[in-house]
């Protein structure tokens, strides 16, 4: 089967913070290859470097050493280009616009044409299932309501990538449960490549294509699971025996990391799309 | 039927524990003062009561309209009647033959006793959830006007019957006199002070202070230079410069104007640094990662952001700027017009129905301004957890 072409690649990179005059390692000797079309999951501890590891993906933050290459550009010139959405650990909503104006907001930046801005929002917001709440202001909605309204608009000008950082975590269960359909629903429809980042094993198992596993101090890449668990995934997903044992080696891979055995940098590739077989370790130690 | 009157609590819960007493002891009080003497050793009790005897009557059958009578609307509408008549007809009382009997003071008190039951009749009415409008603006409006009349009424009440000379403490009616006598002045006083005054002033200080802020928001060399130099000068009692200001611009309104600009621009600045920069660094974020220019970070992020902030600002500046000025007048001493220096000349004069026309003119125009101001804060910040209540 012909591999999907790589849209994200990250070699050799690190970052350090300082503060003051303690340097804390973030993120050590990172490798990672991610193919058009796939979802990937990061989890890990807190503090190995996920969240990290995505900002530097989104220029938000620069490395310390390494490259990182989005699109087949620098994540600055890939920014520039508006080849990501981003959606936040909360929706970072602007309160003083009503839903609509929230997802029309990238698009204003943009400079699209005042109709389409319209048209395209609607869209988004049928997309993610709010078409009666455009008047509505984001102080008026649950909270899984507005985290909608930034998926909506982090899809609103239809970036090739959408990273996700912890979206969910700040719902509860049953809110997440509906929330991680309804994602699969637009990743299939749309077909975008998307980058989650989460402290959910079950979430992560269920929605993606290929889990990174992650450690702490330092923050490293541990391992690369594929979930070979068949799409579309529904509930009988989520009760299937191959669910469990994936469940169970992401748990399994989480704990050997937090006992240090073995971790060292990892150079590591997300396997092509479509690549089926068991679960397997595309690449575990480098060096 | 929209409206039910609840007949067991006239008062509050204080009287709870018998709900007629306190109509029994008003009434009582009344009675007593209406047939005692209202002039010592006065002859025919009733008349000599004039507009105070009538008021009193007045306000009684507003307190004892029967909670049933008349459907919802008798106690409403009979409250706010009784209490203008009983006070139209106390302000054509022209004074006392005599000093004050016994009778008048308890006539005073009654009708006091009274207008407060009416009113807290109204104020216990429940209304249902889909009653008319005009029903819970009266129920909002009668007890909060009967207040202000009990205290005009006591007002009146005590001058009359102290018989304190109009020159050292007016009364209300003498204030209402000389409004109508001298509203030509006054208005043109007050066109003066507030729109010359206050509103330039207001205009010129929220500008200045928009822009400095702004700069200084953006500069590190300002944020650390100016800002805490601001910070202080927001303490420094501006009004004691009113006279170096009055020599520098001259004794006319500039100078004036110039005071109000710097209690407006000195809050201004400080909030406005405050709204700009203490922004969401998610929102911030979200904006970089669209590759938004700074200008557009300003426009769409930053000022929505410090108008909550900015409106505060100028709630204090409007009640500072209008003290101020009125005081600066004080100071500066220029042509005799503006309210400040008709508070000013008429109390030398010994003019204190002027004085307090003055004032009830200022506070008028004052609290309006604050309630514009108030009114343009909820039209544009009607998001904020501040104003989406109302």
């Amino acid at each position: 089967m012909p591999e999907a072409p790589v849209i994200i690649d990250v070699q050799d990179v690190s970052k350090l913070f300082r503060v003051g005059k303690v340097e804390a390692v973030a993120l050590q000797d990172a490798n990672l290859q991610i193919h058009d079309g796939q979802f990937v999951s990061l989890i890990g501890p807190s503090g190995c470097g996920k969240t990290t590891l995505m900002r530097l993906v989104a220029d938000l933050i620069e490395p310390t050493s390494g490259r990182i290459t989005v699109a087949g550009k620098s994540p600055k010139e890939a920014r520039a280009a508006r080849e990501y959405g981003y959606v936040f650990q909360a929706p970072a909503l602007y309160d003083w616009r009503n839903v609509l104006a929230n997802v029309m907001l990238p698009l204003e930046i943009m400079g699209w044409p005042k109709g389409e801005r319209r048209a395209r929002a609607e869209e988004m917001l049928r997309l993610v299932g709010l078409e009666g709440f455009h008047r509505s202001y984001p102080w008026q909605l649950s909270g899984g309501m507005q985290q909608r309204v930034s998926i909506a608009r982090a899809l609103a000008f239809d970036p090739k990538l959408l990273l996700m950082d912890e979206p969910f975590g700040a719902l509860d269960e049953i809110t997440r449960e509906v929330m991680n359909f309804e994602l699969l629903r637009l990743w299939r429809q749309t077909g975008k490549t998307v980058v989650f980042v989460t402290h959910s094993i079950a979430e992560a198992v269920f929605l993606s294509s290929h889990i990174v596993v992650m450690t702490a101090r330092p923050g490293r890449i541990r391992e690369i699971i594929e979930v070979d668990l068949p799409y579309p995934r529904d509930h009988e997903t989520r009760e299937s025996e191959r669910f469990f044992e994936l469940t169970t080696r992401v748990r399994e891979a989480l704990r050997l990391g937090k006992e240090g055995e073995g971790a060292v940098g990892g150079a590591a590739s997300v396997g092509g799309k479509g690549a089926g077989g068991p679960a397997k370790t595309l690449a575990k130690v480098g060096y | 039927m929209a409206a039910r009157v609840s007949g067991t609590r006239p008062v509050g819960a204080v009287f709870a524990w018998h709900p007629h007493v306190p109509t029994l002891v008003m009434l009582c009080v009344a009675a007593a003062g209406l047939f005692g003497p209202f002039v010592t050793g006065g002859g025919a009790k009733l008349l000599e009561g004039g507009g105070l005897a009538i008021g009193c009557l007045a306000l009684l059958v507003a307190a004892l309209v029967p909670s049933g009578f008349g459907g919802p609307w008798a106690v409403p509408l009979a409250t706010p009647l009784a209490v203008s008549a009983a006070f139209l007809a106390l302000l054509a009382q022209r004074g006392l033959a005599g000093p004050a009997g016994w009778g008048y003071w308890l006539t005073l008190l009654g009708s006091l006793a009274a207008a407060a039951t009416a009113a807290g009749r109204v104020s216990v009415i429940e209304l249902e959830s889909d009653a008319p409008r005009w029903q819970h603006r009266v129920q909002r409006l009668v007890p909060a006007a009967t207040v202000a009349f009990l205290v005009l009424l006591a007002w009146e009440g005590l001058v009359v019957g102290s018989r304190v000379p109009k020159g050292i403490f007016p009364r209300v009616s003498d204030i209402w006199l000389a409004f109508l006598g001298t509203w030509r002045v006054l208005l043109a006083d007050a066109y003066l002070t507030f729109v010359k005054e206050v509103l330039f002033g207001f205009a010129v200080g929220l500008t200045l202070g928009f822009l400095v802020g702004s700069a200084i928001a953006f500069s590190r060399f300002l944020q650390r230079g100016f800002l805490p130099l601001a910070t202080a000068f927001g303490a420094v009692p501006i009004v004691g410069l009113a006279p170096v200001l009055g020599r520098a611009l001259g004794v006319d309104w500039e100078s004036k104007a110039a005071v109000v600009v710097i209690v407006t621009f000195f809050p201004v600045v400080l909030n406005t640094v405050q709204g700009l920069t203490l922004v969401d660094p998610l929102k911030l974020e979200l904006l970089r990662s669209y590759g938004a220019r700074p200008l557009t970070v300003f426009l769409k992020l930053r000022v929505p952001n410090a108008l909550p902030y900015v409106f505060n600002a100028l709630k204090v500046a409007v009640v500072v700027g209008v003290v101020s000025v009125i005081v600066a007048e004080f100071l500066i001493p220029g042509p005799p017009n503006g309210l400040g220096q008709r508070i000013s000349l008429s109390a030398h004069r010994g003019a204190f129905d002027i004085v307090f026309a003055a004032i009830l003119v200022s506070s008028l125009i004052s609290m309006a301004l604050y309630w514009a101001v108030g009114l343009l804060e909820r039209a544009f910040t009607a998001w904020h957890p501040s104003t989406r209540g109302s």
